[in-house]
């Protein structure tokens, strides 16, 4: 499991020229279907990057550089950057502790393994809720009247807090929904991963004074080193994708303490804006962010997990 | 250095009772062999001394302390599994080192110490390298390693040669028993190769269904089985078993003859009650090489199958619809097909009740005459 989710490692093996040409064909309908969906678009938002198409005027003109120009003296754009950047690492790094945690207790504390199945399944439902389902279910239960989550502080008589309107906490907010949405279903795979583990090196562990957390510390995570990374790694990935719940929950706002990157091409683009140019190159810069910064990771990840 | 004194142990997994009332007390230094067939709860108990296994009756004291109670790491035992069970992720020194570092040991000690136990386990050049990158011996090197570095009071083996081939197995053995010999730490190794047990221990404890069948010396457990299925689980080939009935003037009937073992053998026994006759392959001799004295009866049988050894070839034969098994000298093997009239050694012979499955006859007379 560990090595072959791994990725890059080991030589790539030398085919033989009829394997080859099988690999290639059988690649192909994939490949095409790809290169028709997403390459023609990628190469349609490039080509409008650089222009200065508005919505509301019917004619366009190629601008070079310009729109480019004008992101790096966009403060809006500053501030999306940054809120992408805490969003990424906050939803990462929180899920991924969420979901050890849950993994570690999901096997100490629940000995009998059918109630642990019954409590995987309902750790399972809410990644399988719609983001914009869920987005609304935590609107509803960060309500400052009618909310759930601060009935215990009403009462107690303390004033309720505006989760999703206090500019402060609206963007923590709203990746608590994310973190519980992932960070569940990771302890569950997480927990599954573990019991899959050989259990003597973990005995030998507590017979060489390790405790009940330093087992699995020393031993039974870094055993799982591999799939962890990759999990890391899909969650960066997902997290990028955050759109819909944001909308949903703030639409960015308030104000733009919770405009994303994707938030504010689409606000810029779509939105009552319609510079669609200008957020095209937006868009751009994005995809060329990412590919960057993901391949680096993917490689040293691919180190990492061996 | 301890002695452990157990006393009725039992355990259950749900509805199945694995260990049932288990008395046992371990000498300091001893080397222990709790023997018997799998699921006899042998492993169960090593665990359950370990502290990996709850106890759900009884006590288990080490060094006259009950360590019911107390966490696996501070019972001052070391383990080797039968899987290696080594930190897949940690270089050969780290794994060493492990136990030590959770003592919070200084660095110093820690680098002189596994230094020593390397060397003493000629594993000194592997300390860099990770598992994966060890063959099965020296991965249970590493094992024992980890174990010895320890210092603990009482070493336990749970089927440490299992995996291995058996040139290494061999030579792993003696390498522990070597180790026992030089350290004399209280030693429990858990096991179901009988030839690992005989070679080993000072005692074997031969285990089945979770009790006890019988303790005692290597001799004792092969010349002088207490129980059927002792008799049956010790010695290879397996020991041949007949079935007979109590005759008159000291003779036992069986379907094509009878032995003569002797009036006091059978003191007690009703004439025609049934009995089981076990005789080891060893102890069936081709004519004419037994003292006339010593020989109980004769066994006429047709030989199958002839098997050679080496030193020794194994016979196959047929006496009447049953078979026996027969081992004699490998130079001169007897033909296939051929008749042979083989002496019965009155001395090596094994009695048993078919009912109990007890053995018919006094230890002490039978061992004295079988050394």
């Amino acid at each position: 499991m560990n090595h072959s989710a791994s990725p890059g490692t080991g030589q790539p093996r030398r085919l033989r020229p009829e394997h080859r040409r099988f690999a290639l064909v059988t690649l192909l309908p994939g490949l095409s279907l790809l290169i028709l969906l997403s390459l023609i678009a990628s190469v349609g938002a490039i080509n409008l990057a650089f222009q200065d198409r508005m919505l509301r005027f019917p004619d366009a003109a190629y601008v070079g550089l310009e729109n480019f120009e004008r992101l790096f003296r966009d403060r809006r754009f500053a501030n999306a950057l940054q809120v992408s950047a805490i969003w990424e690492v906050v939803t990462v790094v929180c899920t991924m502790l969420l979901a050890v945690l849950l993994a570690i207790l999901l096997v100490e504390g629940v000995r009998s393994p059918r109630v642990r199945n019954a409590i995987c399944i309902l750790l399972i439902i809410p990644v399988l809720l719609p983001r914009v389902s869920a987005g609304l279910i935590w609107r509803f239960l960060y309500s400052p009247t009618m909310g759930a989550a601060n009935y215990p502080l009403t009462m107690l008589g303390l004033p309720p807090i505006e989760f999703l309107s206090d500019p402060q906490i609206a963007l923590y907010a709203v990746a608590l929904v994310d973190i519980w949405q992932w960070g569940l279903f990771f302890g569950v795979v997480l927990a599954k991963l573990i019991e899959t583990l050989p259990k003597e090196p973990q005995e030998a562990a507590r017979l060489d004074h390790a405790g009940t957390l330093g087992v699995y510390w020393w031993v039974a995570l870094p055993m799982l080193r591999g799939p962890i990374i990759m999990m890391t790694f899909v969650k960066a990935i997902e997290s990028l994708r955050s759109f819909d719940l944001i909308y949903t929950m703030t639409a960015g706002g308030p104000g733009i303490s919770t405009e994303t990157l994707d938030l504010y091409a689409f606000q810029q683009g779509i939105g009552i804006s319609g510079r669609i140019s200008y957020a095209s190159s937006l868009s751009v810069l994005l995809m060329v962010m990412t590919v960057i910064i993901f391949s680096i990771l993917w490689k040293r990840a691919a180190r990492w997990a061996a | 250095m301890a002695t452990i004194e157990i006393r009725d142990i039992g355990k259950n997994y749900g509805d199945v009772r694995v260990l049932d009332g288990l008395n046992l007390d371990i000498g300091d230094g001893e080397f222990i062999v709790l023997l018997g067939p799998s699921g006899c709860g042998k492993s169960t108990m090593l665990r359950m001394i370990a502290g990996l296994e709850d106890v759900d009756s009884g006590t288990i004291a080490i060094g006259s302390k009950v360590v019911n109670n107390l966490a696996p790491g501070d019972r001052r035992v070391a383990m080797v599994f039968q899987s290696y069970a080594l930190y897949p992720h940690m270089t050969v020194f780290d794994n060493i080192a492990f136990g030590l570092r959770r003592l919070r040991v200084p660095k110093l000690e820690i680098t002189r110490r596994v230094d020593e136990v390397a060397k003493l386990l000629a594993i000194d050049g592997l300390l860099a390298r990770k598992p994966a990158q060890l063959s099965g011996g020296q991965q249970q090197r590493v094992a024992m390693a980890r174990a010895m570095i320890k210092t603990p009071s009482v070493f336990l083996f749970d089927e440490p040669l299992s995996n291995l081939d058996a040139k290494l197995r061999d030579h792993l053995r003696v390498e522990i028993k070597r180790l026992h010999g030089m350290l004399g730490t209280t030693t429990i190794f858990v096991t179901h190769d009988q030839l690992e047990a005989m070679a080993l221990a000072d005692r074997i404890v031969v285990m089945n269904g979770g009790r006890i069948e019988q303790q005692g010396t290597p001799q004792e457990i092969y010349h002088a089985p207490q129980t059927l299925f002792v008799a049956r689980f010790v010695g290879n080939p397996t020991i041949n078993l007949l079935d007979g009935r109590v005759g008159t003037d000291g003779r036992i009937e069986y379907m094509s003859g009878s032995l003569d073992v002797g009036a006091a053998r059978l003191d007690g026994l009703a004439p025609g009650s049934p009995l089981t006759i076990g005789i080891r392959a060893r102890d069936l001799k081709l004519p004419g090489r037994l003292p006339e004295a010593a020989v109980a009866g004769r066994i006429d049988a047709k030989v199958e199958l002839v098997e050679l050894l080496g030193d020794e070839a194994q016979l196959d034969l047929l006496v009447g619809d049953k078979s026996l098994v027969v081992l004699v000298d490998g130079r001169t093997p007897p033909a296939i097909g051929s008749t042979l009239s083989l002496e019965v050694d009155r001395n090596a012979l094994h009695l048993f009740d078919p009912e109990s499955g007890r053995a018919i006859h006094k230890t002490g007379q039978k061992l004295h005459q079988a050394a």
